[in-house]
């Protein structure tokens, strides 16, 4: 579904956030992508979804394949309502005649109906962060990229968006998704793919992390704290 | 770091800010074709007026030189230079916060006495030379309406920080205002009274040191300022700015659309559907709005009192303007972080882009054409 290889990119020229990262995600494919802080993971995204000016590498979505993106922080019109903004997601990607429907559902699905007519900067940051989850859920794309999808929701948002993405799954869309909280990673994400430095430090399932930081038994956590420890 | 060597930093870098923002709006072109010849214009109509009064001044009642006085020296906003990292740091270390307070309001009252000094001393030669006043009713009115100026602007920011119903502030605010315009008319009233002028500074010197005290005690009203000094801070941004690339929030925050509700396109095919949330999104964002208008009536003025020719020029720059406005509006929407979530269909854009320029400059243009035309034949007639 998705194929990157990143050769550089970044924000200034001769400040390169990440170099030589190459993975790929296939359809119904749960990918996490891991890191510290600053390890490049937000610039990966970037680069691939072409956010980003002068960065050299191929990035090959399938053909004919939509992808939606789930950015970290909700980024919302000011002067749209919530449905507007749904609207306005459905036209401009030719959503067809079935988002009105999908939309209804979603936004029961996250009990936001008392403010479908509202503007979201009057929303709490989750409520903004559902209106994001609405938004790329209600598209069917078959490439969702995630970045931080649980800052701001509250546990039952969370675990409606882990349905969500399960479904979404199921039906063979493939998911990139960044994020922090590894626990949730290690039991819904297929593989992992762990950023330090800007560059690829490990790639594989939970087993193949364990084979490589030697902690055989260990969680998800244990072993990328292991993997970064000995990159230090 | 010290009380006061924390202010000066800090009032240094909203200069090197606000200094920013006009070296970004102004070019060397605006500096030698407008600034320079205007400043120029000035100083020689200023040693003019000194010599002879213009001679409108005869017709026009000095209390008018007054009200334009008073609302000059209120301009500047009382300031505080809090930031919101402030509540993790100086809020800790309340001695220093204590002494913080003292010297930005010591610095604010001084600002406003200096900016009303200077509109008193643009205004001095007209007062002198053209309405006649003598050096002892000046400084009496600079007393007054220093005195005025500085109670009223910090009036405003208690006003400001204390009250949060939109409404009823601005409502304050308006009968703050006028209350000073009526007492700087009143003592003008009595200015050769200096009995009366003495006791009447006295009562506003003791009004303002509790207006002082008050600013000095008050608690609770941290997010408030921070809020406050975030919009004096990026005042040019939004001066220069205001009309493309940022979206300024509106008076009376709503939580939904007061008008512009339902479609207005009624067709349903992608484009119109984006067409129509395209001109909600700008009817809503009343700047954008205004800045139409605003080509549109400077231009309908221009076509109306300049000589025939210029009339085409003006219309020709007019429809120029309300092109590359609206270009930039559509830029500005469909650029916007939210559209980047998805993958839009580039047909769609390119035709939505295609009719949102039409749609909204050539109604104006229209109106403009019908204006020179108008105005044309009414010169020839």
């Amino acid at each position: 579904m998705l194929n990157v290889a990143i050769e550089s990119a970044g924000y200034q020229d001769n400040r390169k956030a990440v170099r030589n990262i190459a993975f790929d995600v296939g359809a119904g494919e749960l990918v996490g992508l891991l890191g510290g802080n600053g390890a490049g993971k937000s610039t990966t995204i970037k680069a691939l979804l072409g956010l980003l000016k002068g960065w050299k590498g191929n990035v090959e979505i399938k053909d004919g394949a939509r992808y939606a993106y789930i950015p970290e922080q909700p980024v919302l019109y000011d002067y749209l309502t919530f449905y507007e903004h749904l609207e306005l997601a459905a036209a401009s990607s030719q959503g067809g005649e079935e988002w009105e429907r999908r939309a209804k559902e979603l936004i029961a699905y996250f009990r936001m109906e008392k403010v479908v007519d509202d503007y979201p900067s009057s929303f709490s940051k989750g409520m903004k962060q559902k209106v994001m989850l609405i938004t790329a859920f209600m598209l069917k794309a078959d490439l969702y990229i995630i970045d931080e999808p649980f800052l701001g929701l509250d546990p039952r948002a969370t675990k409606d968006f882990l349905t969500l993405i399960e479904i979404e799954r199921e039906r063979g869309a493939g998911i990139l998704m960044c994020t922090h909280v590894l626990d949730t990673a290690e039991r819904i994400c297929d593989r992992f793919i762990l950023l330090n430095d800007g560059t690829l430090l490990a790639q594989g399932s939970l087993h193949d992390f364990q084979l490589t930081s030697g902690e055989e038994t260990g969680s998800l956590l244990d072993c990328v704290d292991t993997l970064l420890e000995q990159e230090r | 770091m010290k009380a006061l060597s924390l202010l000066r930093k800090r009032i240094k870098s909203d200069f090197d800010y606000k200094y920013r923002d006009l070296r970004t709006a102004i070019d060397w072109t605006v500096l030698l074709y407008i600034l320079i010849p205007a400043t120029v214009i000035f100083i020689a109509m200023y040693r003019s007026w000194w010599i002879e009064a213009p001679e409108w001044t005869a017709s026009v009642p000095e209390e008018v030189a007054l009200i334009g006085l008073f609302f000059f020296a209120t301009t500047l906003s009382f300031r505080t230079y809090v930031e919101e990292a402030d509540q993790v740091f100086i809020m800790g270390n309340t001695e220093l916060m204590v002494t913080y307070q003292k010297w930005y309001t010591l610095f604010s009252v001084v600002r406003t006495v200096g900016w009303g000094i200077i509109g008193l001393g643009v205004l001095l030669p007209l007062l002198i030379v053209g309405w006649g006043w003598s050096v002892s009713e000046v400084a009496s009115l600079a007393s007054y309406i220093l005195l005025m100026s500085v109670i009223v602007t910090l009036g405003k920011h208690l006003l400001q920080v204390t009250i949060s119903i939109v409404w009823v502030k601005w409502v304050m605010i308006g009968l703050l205002t006028t209350l000073g315009v009526g007492t700087v008319l009143v003592l003008h009233t009595v200015i050769d009274r200096e009995g009366i002028l003495v006791f009447v500074c006295a009562v506003l010197a003791v009004i303002l040191s509790l207006l002082i005290r008050v600013r000095l005690t008050l608690k609770g009203t941290f997010f408030q300022d921070v809020i406050l000094e975030r919009g004096y801070k990026q005042h040019f941004t939004k001066l220069f700015l205001g009309p493309s690339g940022s979206v300024s929030k509106p008076l009376i925050e709503r939580r939904r659309p007061l008008l512009v509700k339902g479609k207005w396109i009624k067709k349903n095919d992608p484009v119109s559907r984006i067409l129509d949330l395209y001109l909600k999104w700008l009817v809503r964002s009343f700047d954008k709005l205004q800045f139409y208008l605003q080509v549109v009536g400077w231009s309908n003025v221009a076509i109306y009192l300049l000589p025939l020719v210029v009339k085409f020029i003006v219309l020709g720059f007019a429809l120029y303007a309300l092109t590359s406005l609206s270009r930039s509006d559509w830029k500005e929407f469909s650029d916007h972080q939210y559209g980047k979530l998805f993958q839009w269909d580039e047909g769609v854009r390119r035709d939505a882009e295609g009719k949102v320029v039409k749609l909204i400059s050539m109604p104006a243009f229209f109106l403009l054409c019908i204006v020179t035309v108008g105005v044309v034949w009414m010169q020839v007639m």
